[in-house]
């Protein structure tokens, strides 16, 4: 847990410590804000047009002595009642349209962007990163991104409803299971953001947290490299130990024998099992490969049919890492 | 006819002459008493919860334990409180009293949905038994199909709760409709009674869908029908259409009383004629016909569509209309009258500034753009329970104390209701107001664990919590000593001129009226 607590202490970036808002961390945030101490603004004058005649007409109006009558029983004015109905029509309109040009531009993905595809799942974020070949994931997951770039957020849900938030750029979009939902953003401003969930998704749910890390071109490119060398550099069945960590495979399956949604891990390597089909196959190096890219067509008896395909987001290193993994396990 | 000295009270004793009861106003008490029992627990809940937030991480529960607790607190708030609140404890009490009738339209009816209501009550705390339920009151699918707990008993007690609404709205329906004095024209109710009355027609038009809604919920989770979870086939946003089109009305249901009990205290504390009775009235009906427009407002970062989401917030921009018309008129009614800071105006006084800021608030989460970023934050909880506690408990506690006397025959200590009237405006702003900031510096809600920098803000809110629970809990005990050491009332302490007033007795008799009531004019006419 004392990752977690690491974790915790990262800081949201606030300008001053009682400010109203998160420091502003792309051109959009920017424009969000005017749009926001525009309301602030108008809304507490808006508050203190009702509240200091209420006030005045306390303090004005007090009853002094028990049988003392209102000064008038007037109870309409045609004039004032018209301008208290119209007048805020205006200005909500005013509020609307701001805000929806604001929306337009959150909701229209841009020409051309850099796609990532986002996976969120209990308790944490993976991001894939197609243009570069790699991945990042698990509590606390680092989301390298180029500065002044559009980046495209393409995402979908493992299990429940989760919601994508980057607080400092104004922007979050529920993530779904069962089809995608976008995002996007450009971020102007270097360092490290906060990703918190924001549909509640239960035990877990406020640590199911990860950071954007805003880099320079150059630095993120080596920030790429450093990902990818790090693989590299890991035994196979070191990549594949850190694999089924970061790909959720800990979820269903253990490696101590012990039942969880799916079988064990531990000695299954070169046993014969039964699918679902009453046939009977040798759990080797092929079988492992197909049933982790297409689940569904094997399934194995005694156990649900729910686990989802890798297709695409293993490479072949990545497969082979797996197997010496599980082969390891005796 | 009942004798001198006897009332509704005194006129029959035994436990039984109040469970068999047809009377509106022993069924208005003990609903009334009901209500602020589960206030007492759902209270007790959030102190809880305020109490595990001092700290980031473990302070007093584990996540587990701390997610069940926001979900009863949410659960027992909404349907066992706010939305049975002012029309089940007051409506029931006052509405028949105001229209100059014997009883509602249907006495036997209205024994039955409170029985109702209790059955739903012990089914929801009966899910307690089976295992707590976790997922928010909300019940968001397809995270409420994967959790355990009593999710399905839950459910049904909310689909329960709904029929007891049902019952409740109806009857005040025809109530209005059929049992009015000789002379009381529909211009002629008091406006308390024309926001009841649109109270009830969502009563009855929103409250199906909630219970089909949970019913499908139910059959899914039993029969493995896919409906709402992808794994069977079904869409998850789909519940949240359902679920949303039941409950933004309910947030009518919740104010609309809320401002119907306003409307009677701004005018008798002022002792002057309201100001604008007809729009007041037409906006109460407005509110509720819009009310079923604008459920989307929920959802535009579900994954609802651009179009659908413009849709939605121009018409939620509508509903701010209405509500800012009632505020101006109960400001213009205050004007030149004879303002008395008795301890029922204090409550409505304190009903005028949270429900300002509540409604204020209410239009940054209107504005499209600025709902994405604020959409689930610690902003939208300060917002709503400004609107509903700052405006719809308010108003209920504003309530009580005007009828207080009439219900019971004795006065309140003025100092002591005063106090506990202040220090509950202090102690909700102290909580809920360091919230807006939390929240639009981007602090999610519903979560146990938070970034170390929001504690200060978490434990100012806390500490605000204890003093708000302190002041309701004053204001209740207050209320308990008048029963003992009260004066006796007299029969019309604030120079009301509704009819509950004028034409009764200090403690009403069983059949209300000792003749029948003529009404000759308006029910603000202070003389």
């Amino acid at each position: 847990m004392d990752s977690l607590k690491e974790l915790l202490a990262m800081k949201l970036p606030v300008l001053s410590e009682w400010g109203w808002m998160s420091n502003p961390a792309s051109g959009y945030a920017n424009d969000f804000n005017s749009v926001f101490y525009f309301l602030m603004w108008t809304g507490l004058g808006l508050f203190l047009l009702v509240v200091v005649p209420m006030v005045w007409f306390v303090i004005k109006y007090r009853r002094k002595h028990e049988s003392q009558k209102a000064l008038s029983q007037n109870d309409h004015n045609i004039k004032i009642e018209v301008i208290w109905t119209f007048l805020p029509i205006a200005y909500l309109a005013v509020c609307f349209i701001w805000g929806f040009l604001g929306y337009l531009n959150v909701s229209t993905m841009p020409m051309g962007a850099k796609n990532l595809r986002v996976i969120g799942q209990k308790w944490n974020w993976t991001v894939q990163y197609p243009d570069e070949d790699i991945s990042v994931s698990g509590q606390g997951a680092v989301i390298g991104v180029p500065q002044g770039e559009n980046i495209q957020l393409t995402m979908s849900s493992q299990d429940v409803i989760h919601s994508f938030f980057l607080p400092n750029f104004r922007i979050k979009q529920d993530v779904l299971p069962g089809r995608y939902t976008t995002l996007w953003f450009n971020a102007s401003e270097v360092g490290e953001f906060p990703v918190f969930c924001a549909e509640y998704c239960g035990d877990s749910h406020s640590n199911m947290l990860a950071k954007v890390k805003v880099m320079p071109k150059d630095e993120y490119n080596a920030w790429v490299d450093g990902i990818k060398n790090a693989n590299n550099k890991l035994s196979p069945k070191e990549l594949g130990a850190k694999l089924y960590q970061s790909k959720a495979c800990v979820t269903c399956h253990s490696i101590d024998g012990s039942a969880r949604i799916g079988p064990s891990f531990k000695g299954v390597y070169g046993t014969t099992s039964e699918l679902a089909s009453g046939a009977k196959v040798k759990v080797d190096d092929n079988f492992i490969r197909d049933h982790v890219l297409t689940p569904t067509k094997t399934p194995i008896k005694g156990y649900p049919p729910v686990m989802p395909s890798f297709q695409g987001q293993l490479s072949e290193s990545d497969i082979n890492g797996l197997i010496e993994f599980i082969k390891s396990l005796k | 006819m009942s004798a001198p000295g006897k009332n509704y009270l005194n006129c029959k004793k035994g436990f039984a002459s109040w469970a068999l009861t047809l009377d509106h106003k022993r069924i208005g008490l003990m609903y009334l008493g009901s209500i602020m029992f589960f206030f007492l627990l759902g209270g007790l809940f959030a102190l809880l919860l305020r109490t595990e937030l001092l700290s980031p991480g473990h302070t007093i529960m584990d996540a587990k334990r701390y997610n069940q607790l926001f979900t009863l607190h949410g659960a027992i708030m909404v349907f066992l409180v706010i939305i049975p609140g002012i029309p089940a404890s007051l409506g029931n009490f006052a509405l028949p009293l105001m229209l100059g009738a014997k009883d509602v339209a249907f006495p036997r009816l209205n024994l039955l949905s409170y029985y109702i209501y209790v059955l739903g009550a012990i089914v929801a705390l009966g899910s307690l038994i089976v295992g707590a339920v976790d997922t928010g009151w909300t019940f968001y699918m397809p995270y409420s199909s994967t959790t355990d707990g009593g999710v399905v008993l839950m459910v049904t007690a909310a689909f329960i709760l709904g029929f007891s609404s049902i019952f409740t709205g109806l009857n005040f329906i025809v109530t209005t409709h059929k049992l009015r004095a000789p002379g009381m024209s529909w211009y002629r109710m008091p406006l308390f009674v024309w926001g009841i009355y649109a109270t009830g027609i969502i009563q009855i038009m929103a409250t199906p869908v909630l219970a089909i809604t949970l019913l499908l919920l139910i059959v899914e989770r039993v029969v493995k029908v896919g409906i709402f979870d992808p794994v069977l086939g079904g869409d998850p946003v789909l519940f949240q259409h359902f679920f949303w089109f039941y409950s933004h009305p309910a947030v009518y249901i919740m104010i609309l009383p809320g401002m119907a009990v306003i409307s009677e205290l701004i005018a008798v504390f002022s002792q002057k004629r309201i100001f604008g009775y007809k729009p007041i009235a037409y906006s109460s009906i407005a509110l509720a016909v819009l009310s079923f427009l604008v459920w989307g407002h929920h959802m535009f970062v579900s994954g609802q569509s651009e179009l659908v989401g413009m849709i939605f917030s121009v018409l939620t921009f509508l509903v701010a209309v209405p509500s800012g018309v009632k505020m101006f008129n109960w400001l213009a009614t205050m004007h030149q009258g004879s303002v008395s800071l008795k301890t029922p105006m204090l409550w409505a006084l304190g009903f005028f500034v949270l429900f300002a800021i509540g409604g204020i608030t209410g239009v940054f989460l209107g504005v499209l753009n600025v709902d994405v970023h604020l959409h689930d934050t610690y902003f939208v909880v300060a917002h709503f329970h400004y609107v509903m506690v700052g405006g719809t408990f308010m108003a209920f506690m504003g309530g009580i104390y005007y009828w207080w006397p009439k219900m019971t025959g004795k006065m309140y200590s003025e100092f002591w209701g005063a106090a506990s009237a202040i220090m509950v405006v202090v102690g909700f702003n102290l909580t809920f107001f360091v919230q807006f900031l939390m929240g639009a510096q981007g602090m999610p809600r519903r979560y146990y664990n938070y970034l170390d920098q929001f504690t200060i803000y978490h434990q100012i809110s806390t500490v605000g919590s204890y003093v708000l629970g302190l002041g309701f809990v004053m204001a209740l005990i207050t209320l308990l000593v008048s029963l003992k050491n009260g004066k006796t009332a007299p029969k019309n302490p604030w120079h009301g001129a509704s009819l509950e007033w004028t034409h009764t007795d200090a403690v009403p008799i069983e059949t209300n009226f000792r003749e029948q009531p003529v009404v000759t004019e308006g029910p603000y006419e202070y003389r």
